[in-house]
C-alpha cells in the first residue's frame, strides 16, 4: 500500500491539497493508496514515521514554515535517514533554492512550484502519483544495485545497468546504463559477486545478461542491444555461448 | 696563508683543495658523479703542481675549475655560485685555523720548522679533517632549522650567499692585514675569525628574526580581511534571506486569494491573480548567483564558472548556481579542475543555446569527504547522444569539436584515482564531476 502524507503550514493550502489527493484518489478507486495524515506541524509527521519505518510513503512538503524557512528541507532529511521507502515531492515557492542540490541529498520525485498556479499544482501532484503506482511496491529496494561516491550512498535498479567496466590503472568502476554512464571506486570482482546475474566476459567487463543480443564467436566479440560490441575473453567465449543458448 | 716556508704552504693547500672538493660534494648532492670526481681529483694534482710554480695561483685556479670543468648538472645558477662560495669560505675558515692553530701548539718560530716537518703536516691534516667536519655539521644543524621554521628555500640560500661573501671578503682582508703587519699578527688572524663569525651568525639571526616578524604580519592581516569578508557575506546573506522570506509570503497570500477567487467564482479576480503569480520576476537571481560566488574561496575555480555563466547569460541562456557551503582552495589540483569545468561548461553552453528552454544549472556541493560539480543543461529535443561513446576521441552529437572536449576530460581524470565523472541524460543532460579524498 501506499500512504500519502502532507504537510504544509497555511491551512487554506493544505486543505487544497488534501482536497486534489482526494479527487485523485476518487478517480483510482482499484488503487491501492491512502491518504493518511494531511498536517501544518512536522512533529505529527515524524511521529506517524516512527510507527510506520517500513512502510512506502509520498511526502508531499512546504518548505518554508513561518518560524523557519528550511524546516521542511530539516524534515525531508530526517524522513530520508530514517526511511529508505520514502519518496520526497516538495511543493514550495522557492523557484530559485538549490533544486540539484535537494535532489542529490533527498532523491525527491519531484520540485512543484507554488507560482505555477492552481491548475499546474492538481496536474503535477497527480502526475507524482501515478508515477509511482507504476512501480511495483515490495520489489522495489530488492533490485537496488548501490555504490558509493564521495560521501553519498547512490542506488541504482539493477535492471537498468547494461554493464560495468573496471579502469585498466586505477580501481574506478564505470556503470553504463541505457541514458547514464557513472564512475565510482570499487573493484570488479566485489561487484561481481553481488550481482550473479551478470556475466563476466572479460577482465575489465560485467555485462547484464538481459542486454546480449548475439555473440560473435569468430572475433571473440559481443553485441548488445544497444548496438554497443564488447571483446570477450579468448577461453570464455565457449561457456558464454552455452549459458546463452540456455537461456 | 700563513708565513710558512713554501713547501709546507703547498702541502696545506693541498689539504685545502682536497677539503674545497669533499665541500662542495657534500652541500650539493647535484654535483656528486663519477666525471666531477675524477676531473676534481686530476685537477688538485695539476694545480698543486701549478701552485708550487706560481704561487697564490690556487684560488683562481680553483675558479676555473669548478665553473668551467666540473659538470653543472640541474643547478640553477645562483644556487651553483651560492654553493662555490660557500665551499670557498669553509675551506678558507679550516685552512686559516688549521694552520694558525698548527704553528701555536707547535710554538713554531719562523725558519726553524724543519726537523718538524713531519708534525706540521700530520696536525695540519688532522686539523683540517676536524674542522671541516664541524663546519659541515654546523651547516647541517642550520639547514635543518631553516626546514623547521619554513623559511622560503632561495630566501635562505641568498642570506646564506651574501653573508658568506661578507665573511670572505673580511677573511681575506684580516690575511692581508696579518701579512702586512707581520710578526705582531700571530692571534690577530684568529681574532678576526671569530669576530667575522660572530657577525655573521648575528646578521643572520636579525635576518631571521625579521622574516618571521613578516610572515606574522601577513598572515593576521590576511586572518582579518577573511574575518571582515565573512562578516560581509553573513550581513548580506542575512538580508537576501529576509527578502526571499517576504516573497515567500506574498506568494503564499496571492495562491491563498486565488483558492478564494476561485471557491467564490470569481473568474476576473482568478485570471488576474494567476496572471500575478506567473509574472513573478527573477531580479534577485543575480544577486544570489553573486552569493554563491563568493563561497568559492578557490580564485581559479570561481573564475571559471563566474566566467561560463557570464557567457552563457550572454548567450541568452538562464543559469542557476547553487553553492551551500564553502569551498576551499584546492592546491595544484585546481588547474586541471578548471580546465575540465570550462570544457564541460562550453559544452553545456552549447547544447543549451540550441534547446528551447535554454537552461543551465551548476552547483558545487562540499560534503566531506569530496566535492561535487554537478552541471545539467536543456537540450534540443530528439536530440541523439550515444552517452556509451560520449567520452570517446572523435565522438560528436553534431560536428567534430564536441568529443574532443571530452575525450580530453576522460583523459585528465584517469591520471587522478580520487576524480570521478559521471553523465546522463535524460530530458536533461547532466555532467557530475567528484573530487575524493578532501582532507
Amino acid at each position: 500500500m501506499l500512504q500519502i502524507i502532507i504537510c504544509e503550514d497555511n491551512p487554506k493550502l493544505l486543505n487544497l491539497f488534501a482536497l486534489f489527493i482526494k479527487q485523485y484518489l476518487h478517480a483510482h478507486q482499484s488503487a491501492d493508496i491512502k491518504l493518511v495524515l494531511a498536517t501544518s506541524n512536522p512533529n505529527e509527521i515524524i511521529n506517524h514515521l516512527a510507527q510506520h519505518k517500513n512502510k512506502h510513503i509520498l511526502y508531499f512538503l512546504d518548505i518554508e514554515f513561518s518560524n523557519s524557512i528550511t524546516q521542511g528541507l530539516d524534515l525531508a532529511k530526517t524522513i530520508r535517514k530514517q526511511a529508505l521507502n520514502a519518496d520526497i515531492v516538495f511543493i514550495t515557492s522557492h523557484n530559485e533554492l538549490a533544486p540539484i542540490t535537494f535532489e542529490r541529498d533527498l532523491g525527491q520525485l519531484d520540485y512543484i512550484e507554488k507560482g505555477r498556479g492552481l491548475k499546474q499544482i492538481k496536474q503535477l501532484i497527480f502526475e507524482n502519483i501515478d508515477k509511482l503506482t507504476a512501480q511495483s511496491g515490495p520489489q522495489r529496494t530488492v533490485d537496488q544495485f548501490h555504490y558509493k561516491i564521495g560521501s553519498a550512498i547512490h542506488s541504482i535498479n539493477k535492471k537498468n545497468i547494461v554493464y560495468f567496466e573496471a579502469f585498466s590503472n586505477s580501481h574506478k568502476i564505470i556503470i553504463h546504463t541505457l541514458t547514464a554512464r557513472v564512475e565510482f571506486r570499487n573493484t570488479l570482482n566485489n561487484i561481481e559477486s553481488q550481482l550473479p546475474f551478470f556475466y563476466r566476459i572479460h577482465k575489465s567487463l560485467l555485462v547484464n545478461r538481459n542486454y546480449v543480443k548475439s555473440i560473435n564467436s569468430a572475433d571473440y566479440q559481443i553485441i548488445l542491444t544497444n548496438g554497443i560490441s564488447l571483446p570477450v575473453a579468448r577461453r570464455k567465449i565457449a561457456n558464454l555461448k552455452q549459458t546463452f543458448k540456455a537461456l | 696563508m700563513v708565513t710558512v716556508p713554501q713547501y709546507i704552504g703547498q702541502i696545506t693547500d693541498l689539504f685545502s683543495l682536497i677539503s674545497f672538493l669533499v665541500i662542495i660534494l657534500i652541500i650539493e648532492p647535484k654535483l656528486r658523479g663519477q666525471y666531477n670526481i675524477a676531473i676534481g681529483l686530476i685537477s688538485i694534482v695539476g694545480i698543486s703542481f701549478i701552485d708550487t710554480i706560481y704561487n697564490m695561483a690556487s684560488i683562481p685556479l680553483l675558479a676555473i675549475l669548478y665553473f668551467f670543468l666540473l659538470q653543472k648538472n640541474q643547478l640553477t645558477t645562483f644556487k651553483w655560485i651560492i654553493d662555490f662560495i660557500i665551499a670557498l669560505l669553509f675551506t678558507f675558515i679550516t685552512a686559516q685555523l688549521a694552520s694558525n692553530l698548527t704553528i701555536k701548539i707547535l710554538r713554531l718560530q719562523l725558519g726553524k720548522i724543519d726537523r718538524q716537518l713531519l708534525h706540521i703536516v700530520i696536525l695540519d691534516l688532522v686539523f683540517t679533517i676536524v674542522l671541516t667536519t664541524v663546519l659541515l655539521i654546523v651547516r647541517y644543524f642550520i639547514m635543518k632549522l631553516l626546514d623547521k621554521i619554513d623559511i622560503e628555500q632561495s630566501f635562505a640560500a641568498a642570506i646564506f650567499g651574501y653573508n658568506a661573501v661578507a665573511l670572505i671578503i673580511f677573511l681575506t682582508l684580516a690575511d692581508a692585514v696579518t701579512r702586512s703587519i707581520g710578526q705582531v699578527s700571530d692571534l690577530m688572524p684568529l681574532f678576526l675569525g671569530i669576530f667575522g663569525i660572530l657577525v655573521f651568525i648575528t646578521l643572520f639571526v636579525t635576518i631571521l628574526l625579521y622574516s618571521q616578524k613578516i610572515k606574522a604580519l601577513q598572515l593576521s592581516h590576511k586572518k582579518e580581511r577573511t574575518k571582515d569578508n565573512t562578516l560581509y557575506i553573513k550581513e548580506l546573506e542575512k538580508k537576501y534571506q529576509e527578502a526571499r522570506k517576504a516573497k515567500h509570503d506574498y506568494k503564499n497570500t496571492l495562491l491563498t486569494l486565488q483558492v478564494i477567487a476561485k471557491n467564490s467564482k470569481n473568474d476576473t479576480l482568478y485570471t488576474n491573480v494567476s496572471n500575478l503569480l506567473q509574472s513573478d520576476t527573477n531580479s534577485d537571481d543575480n544577486d544570489s548567483k553573486n552569493l554563491a560566488l563568493q563561497k568559492i574561496d578557490d580564485a581559479l575555480i570561481n573564475g571559471v564558472i563566474s566566467q561560463k555563466l557570464t557567457e552563457a547569460q550572454d548567450a541568452n541562456i538562464k543559469t542557476t548556481l547553487e553553492i551551500t557551503k564553502e569551498i576551499p582552495e584546492l592546491g595544484k589540483i585546481n588547474i586541471i579542475i578548471t580546465r575540465i569545468l570550462g570544457i564541460l561548461m562550453d559544452n553545456a553552453i552549447e547544447a543549451a543555446s540550441d534547446s528551447k528552454e535554454k537552461l543551465i544549472s551548476v552547483a558545487v556541493i562540499n560534503e566531506a569527504p569530496a566535492i561535487e560539480f554537478i552541471i545539467r543543461n536543456t537540450v534540443a529535443q530528439n536530440t541523439d547522444i550515444n552517452i556509451d561513446q560520449i567520452f570517446e576521441e572523435g565522438y560528436s552529437s553534431k560536428g567534430s569539436s564536441r568529443g574532443l572536449g571530452l575525450s580530453t576530460v576522460q583523459d585528465l581524470i584517469s591520471h587522478y584515482n580520487n576524480m570521478l565523472i559521471s553523465v546522463k541524460y535524460t530530458d536533461t543532460f547532466t555532467a557530475i564531476l567528484t573530487l575524493e579524498d578532501i582532507i
